[in-house]
């Protein structure tokens, strides 16, 4: 029998222990079927089997199947003249069902069924009472081989943080850092984020799907997530025997840097269908080059792999993945300053002292970031009950630091090393429907270990336990969802005494312990069938980080001398917003209002005062706590002009201010409107798919900043034009993409206020790019 | 049924958890530091690692701290030699630091030395040597304020009194000479600056300051 042919793919949905967001929608499979040119396919039979329920597609090869209860069910699509496709599909109360399949003809006969489904919450309606903004696969393709913060930057609300081309971190609506939670493979990402200079240990070939989350979601996940998550999810494991997999590579002509990523993956017919892949990145890169210098001293080399296994059973899916990130990245020379008067004459002259020639050589200073990540995740189903979640993680983050250079001899050791170690545990309990009632209840558990090795000191060790219960429920009835739910940590973190002979690593440890009770209360309407509002108030909050507390010492390449409070308290948000979304044939579309309140935010502030020291007097900050508001809009608009042209729009705004200091919060991002066009070129042959477009994005200067923080005075606003081309060709039935692409056309001379080299240097010029996307073996889902 | 079930999953936690294990048990090979046992390590550590030129208590990879800068006048006539320090023996931070006050005499010329430490450490480390070693890549910067800036500063030194050079012989600073004449009170700054990649030319200070500190004068 020819099962293997005829054998569909299972969607993977249930094997990732989805948590986003828990609201509770009409179990609805609904979809899309279309041709193997990609084209809408009408009046194809839909049906479940099992439960004598089916469907036809539209005109637009749409199919809506409502009323299918939770589960695993048998899915078929018939249309004469077609391969019928078999297939399992997990409904869920919780998830999107969207399905998209793709019907190949009978005379065609290949490999190539694919079923792909994927929760487009951004793409639904009533997805989430929050903003959600999701990269699918496609998008992330485009942006493969940059950093995090700049695969996300596009989107609305949010921003990146830069360290020159090699670090970036996400700013969401203004908060980054430890205000922000990174959800990896399900696992909360623990690395040292206290830094402004440490950006997120992710391997950009990594992921296959980014989800952000915009505001507080302290109940659903704990301490941290003050401004939003960003969920990151490596792909979905293959179902079908046989092995297939994706070549990547990337080139970029600014930093000649040279990407390149393996994934490898296939189920055995032996071992109970275990599925399984492994995955290796390599990205190197050099000096990057602002418009007119060299910006020395910003090449990374970073390796990275990871590996995944995966079970499915009737009863049960378990998911293991393992990653390694580990990266070495140079710090740009002429930041490294030695006193506030360096400081200054650096920011007056303009332009860098320090120029070369470009070089892939990564000299001091540097740092060297190792991150190794361990998620296991399980999915019981309980039959009448519902699903049980387990998920458990553990997480080895060590990072060193190399100083420019020693006074004397060579360096051999870093100035400082840390090892961060943290445990983390979940147990989900996902009841079915009680009436119109849906929802879950968990606990979770973390111990965090953080260890100086034998090196400089820069913040004190420490050991921490946290623990936290919740339960999230929401009512649906007709066009109305209501969401809300509970939630209580408590954390306990032992502060170890240091003694040394400088007055810089002299610590009096002690032990701290902090508790919080966070809340949520959502709602979402469905006002027309293309238009929804949605509402959300929620809280969240976080422990002050270990620097916070204890810093004590002078800022690298700010020259500011930081002095941590002990006595600082939790800081928390209440966080109110707003979305009304719209969805219509020809576009779609979100606005997002949001307003949140902080009590107790952390931020530095100048103590009018001076340290003196050998190396001069720097001025003295402290951490200091007081009431906030960061509010805001943003937004985005994508319109099908024609159907060959597509447009689309967006723009943040965002605003903060300390209200007991009435004035601005430092370094909130500055407005951005991001204008593109697309336009699709004919196709046909081998040429599946193509299109060309071009972006501009327009950044005011931020006219809105706190006096007497910062030397220097924000950055004139600028205006960056990218060209793209995409193409999907295919080569020996499998579709090839290929990416050609010039970012900062026109070699724009800019600055960023949210770069930490502004002072120093221009951000990078012109880059031009080249993508390669090359499937083989049995298909991959997208 | 079930056995089959439990088989197949605990091979592929049991898999996931040995790599896992060995990824991890990998990465604490370098011993953290205990709470309880910092000193102990530190001074293990240090021991292993003294493989080259260092001598003194910390990690090579640290930031040597300084913790004096003592500038000593010599009256070219003749006489007793006036020294003048700051000191800030814990570092950064902590306790101010100490900063004497520098007597001279008017119309008298000084010949001046200084001298770099890390009083911290017993005995203090001589950081003077190593700008000596390292002396094409540092030099001292004088500037006399305020009443005091009619006195003027000249280098008595070059870099090949210290090394072999390469290159232009520019002055490092370490000595010099004072002219008070007629200069009333007022400050003397001396500036350390580091040259690590853009180049020394004698007369332009670096980026990097390693040293900078002044000194009260009075003029008698």
């Amino acid at each position: 029998m020819n099962t293997t042919k005829t054998l569909s793919v299972l969607l993977a949905i249930a094997v990732s222990c989805l948590v986003l967001p828990a609201l509770a929608h009409a179990a609805t499979v609904s979809g899309k079927v279309l041709n193997e040119a990609g084209e809408p396919l009408p009046a194809v039979t839909v049906i479940l089997p099992d439960l004598e329920l089916g469907t036809f597609s539209d005109e637009e090869g749409r199919f809506r199947l409502e009323n299918v209860p939770d589960g695993r069910h048998t899915i078929e699509f018939r249309f004469v003249g077609y391969r019928t496709i078999r297939s399992e599909v997990v409904v869920s109360q919780t998830e999107l069902n969207a399905l998209e399949v793709s019907m190949q003809r009978e005379a065609l006969l290949g490999e190539e069924v694919t079923v792909t489904g994927e929760r487009d919450l951004a793409g639904e309606l009533t997805g989430s009472s929050q903003s959600v903004l999701v990269l699918p696969p496609s998008a992330l393709e485009e942006r493969r081989g940059q950093t995090l913060g700049e695969t996300l930057e596009s989107l609305p609300g949010v921003s990146s943080m830069t360290m020159g081309p090699a670090i970036s971190k996400p700013v969401l609506r203004g908060v980054h850092s430890a205000r922000v939670l990174v959800l990896n493979a399900g696992i909360t990402q623990e690395g040292q984020q206290w830094g402004g200079d440490h950006a997120p240990e992710i391997d950009p070939f990594a992921p296959a799907r980014i989800e952000v989350l915009k505001g507080a979601a302290g109940v659903q996940y704990g301490a941290g997530a003050i401004g939003g998550v960003i969920r990151i999810e490596p792909p979905a494991l293959p179902v079908d025997p046989g092995v297939g997999g994706r070549l990547n590579t990337n080139l970029f002509t600014n930093n000649r840097q040279g990407a390149g990523s393996l994934l490898l993956q296939g189920a055995l017919r032996r071992l109970g269908g275990l599925k399984w892949r492994v995955q290796g990145s390599l990205r190197r890169a050099g000096d990057a080059r602002a418009p007119e210098h060299v910006i020395r001293n910003s090449g990374f080399d970073e390796r990275d792999y990871s590996v995944a296994l995966g079970l499915t059973r009737d009863w049960m899916d378990t998911e293991a993945y393992f990653s390694h990130f580990g990266t070495w990245i140079g710090i740009f020379k002429g930041a490294h300053i030695g006193n506030t008067t360096d400081l200054k004459r650096l920011i007056e002259q303009g332009d860098p002292s320090i120029v070369g020639s470009f070089t892939y050589e990564i000299d001091n200073p540097r740092q060297r970031v190792d991150h190794d990540l361990l998620s296991v995740r399980s999915r019981i189903r309980l039959g009448g009950g519902g699903n049980l979640e387990l998920r458990y993680g553990q997480q080895y983050n060590r990072r060193e630091e190399w100083d420019s250079h020693a006074r004397s001899g060579v360096i051999v050791r870093p100035g400082f090393s840390q090892g961060l170690q943290t445990h983390s545990g979940d147990v989900i309990f996902q009841h079915r429907n009680f009436g119109n009632w849906y929802g879950k209840v968990g606990v979770s558990g973390i111990r965090q270990e953080n260890r100086r090795f034998s090196t400089g000191f820069l913040i004190p060790d420490f050991l921490a336990y946290s623990a936290g219960v919740f339960a999230l429920e929401s009512w649906t009835s007709g066009k109305t969802t209501v969401e809300t739910g509970l939630r209580y940590d408590y954390r306990w973190m032992e502060i170890y005494s240091n003694s040394g002979r400088r007055a810089t690593e002299i610590v009096e440890g002690g032990v701290f312990t902090y508790s919080n009770t966070t809340g949520v209360l959502g709602l979402i309407h469905e006002l027309t069938p293309n238009t929804a509002v949605a509402a959300n108030v929620g809280r969240a909050w976080r422990p002050p980080g270990v620097n916070e507390l204890y810093s004590y010492g002078v800022h690298h390449g700010t020259a500011q001398f930081e002095i941590g409070d002990k006595k600082l308290d939790t800081e928390s948000s209440l966080n109110t917003d707003l979305t009304l979304r719209y969805q219509g044939d020809r576009g779609r579309g979100e606005l997002g209002l949001f307003r949140s309140h902080y009590k107790n935010y952390i931020t530095l502030l100048p103590a009018d005062d001076l340290v003196l020291t050998i190396r001069g007097a720097f001025p003295k900050f402290t951490y200091v706590q007081s009431d906030a508001v960061i509010q805001g809009f943003d937004g985005y608009l994508e319109y099908e002009l024609t159907p060959d042209i597509d447009t689309h729009l967006s723009a943040s705004f965002v605003r903060g201010r300390n209200t007991e200091e009435r004035q601005p919060l430092y370094q909130m991002p500055s407005t951005r409107i991001i204008a593109g066009l697309s336009f699709h070129l004919p196709t046909g042959g081998r040429l599946l798919d193509a299109d060309i477009g071009l972006e501009g994005r327009f950044v005011l200067r931020q006219d809105d900043f706190p006096e007497g923080i910062d030397y220097a005075d924000p950055p004139a606003g600028y205006e960056i034009f990218d060209l793209g081309l995409r193409a999907e060709i295919a080569v020996a039935d499998q579709p090839v993409r290929v990416q050609f692409g010039i970012r900062n056309l026109f070699n724009q001379r800019y600055r960023d206020y949210l770069s930490r080299y502004r002072y120093f240097i221009d951000n990078p010029g012109r880059n031009v790019t080249f993508g390669l996307s090359i499937p083989f073996g049995q298909p991959m889902e997208e | 049924m079930f056995r089959h079930h439990w088989n197949v999953l605990s091979i592929l936690t049991a898999a996931v958890f040995v790599s896992a294990a060995l990824t991890f048990a990998c990465a604490d090979d370098d011993n953290p530091v205990g709470p309880d046992d910092h000193d102990e390590h530190e001074e293990d550590d240090h021991d292993d690692d003294h493989d080259d030129d260092h001598d003194h208590d910390h990690g090579p990879g640290e930031a040597e701290l300084i913790t004096t800068l003592a500038v000593t006048l010599t009256p070219s006539g003749g006489g007793s030699p006036i020294t003048v320090r700051f000191r800030d023996l814990d570092g950064e931070g902590g306790n101010e630091p100490v900063v004497d006050v520098l007597a001279v005499t008017a119309q008298t010329d000084y010949n001046g030395t200084i001298q770099v430490l890390n009083e911290s450490e017993t005995p203090p480390e001589n950081i003077t040597e190593e700008v000596e070693e390292e002396a094409e890549a540092h030099q001292f910067f004088f500037e006399t304020l305020g009443g005091f800036s009619m006195a003027t500063v000249e280098y008595a030194d070059k870099e090949s009194d210290y090394v072999t050079n390469s290159g232009a012989d520019h002055p490092v600073g370490l000595s010099f000479t004072l002219s008070v004449g007629s200069a009333q009170n007022g400050e003397l700054r001396v500036i350390l600056s580091h040259f690590d990649e853009a180049p020394k030319d004698g007369v332009t200070r670096s980026d990097e300051t390693d040293i900078d500190v002044t000194f009260e004068v009075l003029v008698r």
